[in-house]
């Protein structure tokens, strides 16, 4: 069935914000599923990471960061944020960064069959995963609509993982999750990855593609004009 | 006032030099940027002391007029810019004053040798 | 597979080209060697059998491309590098025993991909490739390939191994697939182009758009192999033995050293935090980004919208400079987008813009000079009046990689195509100003920077580490641009010598005045600077653009993270390994790889009498004009120091050749050879040497 036909001829998106205006939210407490449909209603994430694929210099520290924090390994492939280049391109097409949105109807919690990619209302309602219950289907994978996929499966484990905010990380000794540090941003070299709480335009695909280079980047004779990139 | 030069001697410190007789010099450009330079004729030293908002002259400035005492031959210009130039303070106004003195002479050079500057 | 060392990926690929065959040995018995170039040094003492060899083209070298324990993970400035050791090519008398180092991330792939280091034995007996995917290896044909050049090849086998969507590059990942599918990651490959084929001396190995290892010719001796590339590709990870404290003093080290990229300060002192990239031609656009190796705590180079000059950087955009402001006036835009066009076409055609650079000026010396031409002592067909052209560039360049033209007869080197020509007084009275083992000087001459000029004749090639060489730029930058000293000359000789206990006592280590650069005190720098390269920059791999950072503007108290107990090198290792060294430990590892090399290069017929400059550095005093100053910390006759310009002097040979006595000495080496005893062979665990060394009677005392 279409997703018209399911929600009174609105899609699935327009159909939960006209929810929301009637009251039915989620914000205060849990993902639940509305009575009599398939639908995950779920509080909107309290923190989002934002990037400037024209400030990121390829170094991937962000990646190896996030894959220390989060299992104690150095690996690019166990890293929840993506950083792919291609030496031969020009720029800006370069760089890209792949970065998890935290939906707002995240397609990934909506596809787990057995709820482990569920919405952590104790770390600020970040979209994560909880191996203990992951079958490892990857049928969230599938789900997510960007490319690269901004979820992981580990061979190793046979689980699949995704960005927490570093919610989870027995390696960080800060306190991670919305609020607190995402080491991604921390260790960026160049200040090319940012937290914010404001959710950005979820109609809008280069909404999570900011431009983060002031003025004082121009003195590294690299320009500072505002750069829109999908993804 | 230098004294002006016969034709003849005008052509002559305008010459291109013969390998040997090469001033090196280099072109900065903060912070780090360097841009080795062969200075073969005037015109060539007077492009590398060119005042720029981005790159200043690195060269040996009493070498330099050693340069144009000895090789050159123009042994006015030479005592002009160490008596001007050299005789201040600070590298970069040294070098602001050379050229000053660089430019004037070089254009009585072309003049009284005949040569229309491009 | 035994026991996986933390840090290490557990295993070593060693290929026998000859027979094509690989095998995998454990990296256990290594980790003593650390990485890079101790472990590469003493992989090639086990697998070379022949070690008395004098040109690493001979079938008989083996080259072994070696990581460190902190390659693929983010240790600061230290992630990305990768080491290259092997006989090499192109010195003079006899291409030493030498090293190299590439970035960008080749060694984190490699180690992904399941490896700490590659030993290349043998030689093919057709043009080959080899692909490395998560521990599979495979051989593949290169016939096609061969011809082509780097940047061709690398994405000739990137679209080869990409048949199957394994799901790099930016496309979607298949999902379910085993191994390799989970992805979006490019396999790392490193090339030659047509001057590693023809091996010539100034080939370069080529990684990326921008990444070469260039000095000691190790492209020539892949060409000589008939491989023309490896790939790395790997989705495995490196085990880390303290997680936290890894992160957390890289956290640390960013907050007190980083160049804060939105308020750069560009006159700052020191190597850690330096912000600008290195490029000398100038931006030829402000549309580009800058760009890091892996794990880099700051990029150094860039790319650009314009279609060249990718991640060109340093002496590759600096050598056509010159001639180029000359032959276009001066035309900025146009001398910044050649030597740009030029860097990129070195990393092309896979060739060492070091090898050259200072041999143009030659060149067109000669050329003026009436000794190179149509029908002249050296014929050429180049026409040298157009030098500083596009055109003439390219030809240029084309000559050098395809050995045609001039580019045959100086295609063992320069120094060895100047004697060929009849010009060794060239070689000899500096005009070809190649110092050290007929190789180019790096641009600091050895009359005035004695620590590289040292270092550089006292190991196998121009030293290239830049440790104490930061001082040199800040201080005559400083001059240069009328701004005032951000650290005084006493203090930074106090801070650099707090850095290097215990080898140093005090300040006067730093003492570069002409009384005071044969003296037990820069002795014993030299001494530090030799072991702190061969391990902790060429082994650990910290890059030699951001470390040692023995003084950093950056922090509170002017002094830098090089051995810090918070941030320093060590700290890293540690957090890595496990192993739980002090710094000065690692000087130790360092001191013995050097030792251990000695054993090779006297293998390879070096004594203590051929380890000698030029001779224009003992005969000809500095006339340098480039630089208006070489500022350098001295004392005065009254003790007080200062920046002081430290040109207008030469070596003295005697004072020289006591001094390397001092230093033979204090390494454990025989002062009468150079070479190394019994007695010290034993007491740095280096016992395997001995037999060897005695069946040639290269074993002193």
């Amino acid at each position: 069935m279409s997703d018209e036909k399911k929600y009174g001829g609105m899609d699935r998106r327009t159909f939960l914000r006209t929810l929301a205006a009637a009251g039915v939210t989620a914000t205060a407490g849990a993902a639940f599923m509305l009575p009599g449909t398939n639908l995950m209603v779920m509080p909107n994430s309290k923190g989002y990471l934002v990037v400037d694929m024209a400030k990121c210099m390829g170094c991937v520290s962000c990646m190896m960061t996030c894959s220390t924090v989060h299992h104690g390994r150095s690996s690019l492939s166990l890293s929840r944020i993506q950083i792919q280049q291609n030496s031969f391109q020009n720029f800006p097409a370069d760089i890209h960064m792949a970065v998890c949105h935290q939906c707002e109807d995240a397609p990934c919690v909506n596809a787990c069959p057995v709820e482990a990619d569920h919405v952590d209302v104790l770390f600020g309602n970040v979209r994560t995963i909880d191996p203990d219950k992951c079958i490892g289907c990857t049928q969230c994978i599938d789900a997510c609509p960007w490319l690269p996929k901004r979820l992981q499966f580990d061979p190793e484990s046979k689980k699949v993982q995704k960005c927490d905010l570093c919610a989870n990380t027995p390696y960080l000794k800060e306190k991670g999750g919305p609020g607190g540090v995402q080491s991604c941003v921390k260790v960026c070299p160049t200040g090319a990855i940012a937290y914010v709480d404001k959710m950005p335009d979820q109609d809008d695909t280069t909404s999570y593609n900011v431009n983060l280079r002031g003025e004082g980047w121009s003195l590294l004779g690299m320009t500072t004009e505002d750069m829109k990139r999908e993804g | 006032m230098m004294q002006q030069p016969t034709r003849q001697q005008a052509r002559e410190f305008l010459r291109m030099l013969p390998y040997d007789a090469w001033l090196y010099a280099a072109l900065m450009m903060p912070p780090k940027l360097i841009q080795k330079r062969s200075v073969k004729t005037l015109d060539d030293l007077e492009l590398l002391l060119r005042p720029a908002s981005n790159a200043i002259a690195s060269v040996d400035l009493p070498l330099m007029c050693d340069w144009i005492e000895e090789k050159v031959g123009d042994v006015a210009l030479a005592a002009q810019i160490r008596q001007e130039a050299l005789t201040i303070n600070g590298y970069k106004q040294q070098c602001q004053k050379a050229h000053e003195v660089l430019l004037l002479r070089i254009g009585a050079l072309k003049k009284a040798a005949g040569v229309l500057d491009a | 597979m035994g026991v996986r060392s933390m840090g290490y990926a557990g295993e070593i690929l060693h290929v026998d080209l000859s027979a094509l065959k690989a095998e995998k040995i454990p990296t256990d018995s290594y980790v003593q060697w650390g990485g890079g170039n101790g472990l590469g040094t003493k992989l090639f003492w086990d697998f070379c059998k022949d070690k008395t060899i004098k040109d690493g083209r001979d079938e008989k070298n083996v080259v072994v491309v070696a990581t460190s324990p902190l390659c693929g993970t983010a240790t600061p400035s230290a992630g990305g590098r990768c080491e290259i050791v092997g006989v090499g090519f192109g010195h003079y008398p006899i291409s030493w025993f030498t090293r190299s180092n590439i970035g960008g991330r080749f060694s984190s792939m490699m180690k992904y991909s399941g490896f700490d280091a590659l030993v290349i034995s043998g030689k093919a007996s057709r043009p080959v490739w080899i692909e490395v995917t998560n521990g599979h290896v495979r051989f593949h044909d290169a016939s096609l390939l061969w011809g082509k050049k780097a940047r061709d090849t690398q994405l000739t086998i990137l679209t080869q191994l990409d048949d199957k969507n394994n799901g790099w590059g930016w496309q979607p990942l298949p999902g379910k697939k085993e191994s390799v599918a989970y992805s979006t990651q490019k396999p790392a490959v490193m090339a030659i182009g047509p001057a590693g084929e023809n091996q010539v001396a100034h080939a370069a190995l080529v990684h990326d758009a921008g990444n070469t290892s260039a000095q000691g010719g190790f492209a020539a001796v892949f060409g000589a192999k008939n491989l023309k590339a490896v790939s790395f590709f790997g989705t495995g990870y490196i085990e880390l033995a303290d997680p936290m404290a890894h992160v957390e003093a890289r956290f640390r080290l960013k907050e007190r050293y980083a160049p804060d990229p939105e308020n750069p300060d560009l006159f700052q002192w020191g190597m850690l935090g330096r912000a600008a990239p290195i490029n000398f031609a100038g931006s030829v656009s402000k549309n580009s980004r800058l760009q890091a190796c892996v794990g880099c705590i700051m990029g150094c180079r860039v790319r650009y919208d314009v279609g060249y000059g990718n991640e060109t950087k340093c002496q590759a955009t600096a050598w056509y400079a010159a001639p180029a402001a000359h032959y276009y006036k001066g035309d900025e835009k146009k001398i910044g987008e050649l030597a740009l066009k030029m860097a990129d076409y070195c990393n092309d055609i896979g060739i060492n813009t070091y090898a050259f650079s200072s041999s143009v000026r030659w060149l067109e010396g000669l050329y003026h000079r009436g000794l190179l031409g149509k029908g002249k002592q050296i014929h050429t067909d180049l026409d040298f009046s157009k030098l500083g052209s596009e055109e003439f560039g390219f030809a240029f360049l084309d000559a050098l990689a395809y050995k045609k033209d001039i580019g045959e007869l100086f295609a063992d080197g320069f120094v060895q195509g100047a004697i060929k020509a009849g010009l060794e007084e060239d070689y000899k009275n500096g005009l070809l100003n190649h110092p050290y083992w007929g190789l180019a000087e790096h641009g600091y001459d050895s009359r005035a920077e004695v620590e590289w000029g040292y270092a550089s004749i006292l190991t196998d090639r121009d030293i290239n580490s830049h440790d104490f060489n930061a001082i040199f730029w800040a201080a005559t930058l400083a001059t240069l641009n009328g701004v005032p000293y951000r650290i005084d000359a006493k203090e930074v000789a106090q801070i650099v010598a707090d850095k290097l206990k215990p080898y140093v006592k005090g300040p006067e280590c730093m003492d570069y005045s002409d009384g005071n650069i044969y003296s037990d005190d820069v002795m014993q720098l030299l001494r530090w600077y030799i072991h702190y390269n061969r391990f902790w920059k060429n082994s650990a791999l910290y890059c030699d653009l951001r470390w040692a950072d023995l003084f950093d503007t950056n922090a509170k108290d002017n002094v830098g993270a090089t051995a810090d107990s918070e941030v320093g090198e060590q700290v890293f290792w540690n957090a890595v390994t496990g192993e739980g060294i002090e710094f000065t430990q690692g000087l130790e590892k360092g001191h013995r790889i050097y030792l251990l090399q000695n054993a090779i290069w006297a293998l390879q017929g070096r004594h203590r009498d051929m380890v000698h400059f030029a001779d224009y550095i003992y005969e000809k005093e500095i006339v340098e004009t480039e630089l208006p100053f070489f500022m350098w910390p001295c004392r005065d006759e009254n003790g007080i120091w200062s920046y002081s310009d430290i040109r207008h002097r030469k070596i003295d040979k005697e004072k020289f050749e006591d001094f390397k006595t001092r230093f033979y000495k204090a390494e454990g080496l025989d002062e009468q050879t150079g070479w190394l005893t019994k007695q010290t062979a034993l007491k740095y665990g280096l016992d395997f040497v001995i037999e060897e060394l005695q069946e040639y009677d290269k074993l002193a005392g």
